[in-house]
């Protein structure tokens, strides 16, 4: 799965948010990062976009909306005729957000300080994906960046990874499954006898879990069907 | 120790001896990765278990 990351950030040099979202993915062959400026090359811009399977509007939340940066991309680049009409060049393609904001999660709700839900202030994006037939996943939101523990920080970096390059990554199936393959790599490349011997006992843990996860489901899979019958 | 315990104690034991913050970030996801399957193996035992005892089907 290729993946292609749009980010519209005026400050992106100063985000720190944006510095530790790069760092994870910085390895990754199948994941572009594309910054935008406000020199925009259409031509280019569409090569980008076709050769993705995820596209991702990556961008802090300014007044409820991407920056200007973005809006322009989507203006010049996003054009009825590419788009939709005749061509549909982004159709089956996932569209992911990722969105930072210095608002905590709870003032987004009904009766709170920001009113509205993220979902809701998102719709827009929504409709876009559904304009152009794109799949819609579900948007990924920081909020209050600088207030995040280390651990909280460590957790949003796993998460960015899996949101970026898992094409699974919004069933828990598909985050065992990819926890597991990142295990045997790491298994593989670990050069300390002690740590790699702990990792493979860690990793025959995780997977006689997978294992046993999935034989308690069909259990229950067929006492469902037993008391429907 | 039981199998949920000791397998936690060693992915700790990895977080701590890590100095590196990218390392450290995939063995808490791993680390979180277990907690939910442990969750979800006794959930799944708990419904098993109540299904056996509703005395409607027996």
């Amino acid at each position: 799965m290729k993946t292609l990351v749009i980010v519209a950030h005026p400050k992106l040099a100063e985000s720190t948010t944006q510095q530790l979202l790069k760092q994870s993915i910085a390895t990754y062959e199948n994941v572009t990062w594309h910054p935008l400026t406000e020199l925009i090359d259409v031509v280019q811009e569409r090569q980008l976009l076709r050769q993705a399977d995820r596209i991702i509007f990556q961008f802090p939340l300014y007044w409820y909306s991407a920056p200007a940066l973005l809006k322009q991309w989507q203006d010049k680049v996003l054009t009825t005729k590419f788009a939709t009409g005749s061509s549909f060049s982004l159709a089956h393609k996932e569209l992911g957000l990722v969105v930072s904001t210095g608002s905590a999660s709870k003032t987004f709700q009904p009766g709170a300080a920001e009113q509205f839900t993220m979902a809701e202030i998102l719709r827009p994006y929504e409709a876009l994906a559904n304009k152009t037939h794109m799949k819609y996943l579900s948007p990924l939101v920081i909020y209050q960046f600088p207030y995040l523990t280390k651990i909280e920080q460590q957790r949003l970096y796993a998460t960015y990874q899996q949101y970026a390059a898992n094409s699974k990554f919004d069933h828990f199936a598909g985050q065992e499954e990819w926890i597991n393959s990142q295990l045997k790599r790491k298994i593989n490349t670990t050069k300390k006898a002690a740590t790699q011997q702990s990792l493979q006992q860690i990793q025959a843990v995780l997977q006689s879990n997978e294992d046993t996860l999935a034989d308690l489901a069909m259990t229950v899979e067929m006492m469902k069907q037993d008391e429907d019958d | 120790m039981d199998t949920q315990k000791w397998v936690q104690q060693q992915v700790m034991t990895l977080i701590e001896n890590s100095l590196d913050f990218k390392e450290q970030a995939f063995y808490q996801a791993l680390q979180d990765t277990l907690t939910e399957q442990f969750k979800r193996i006794d959930q799944l035992q708990g419904e098993i278990d109540g299904r056996s005892w509703n005395t409607a089907n027996w």
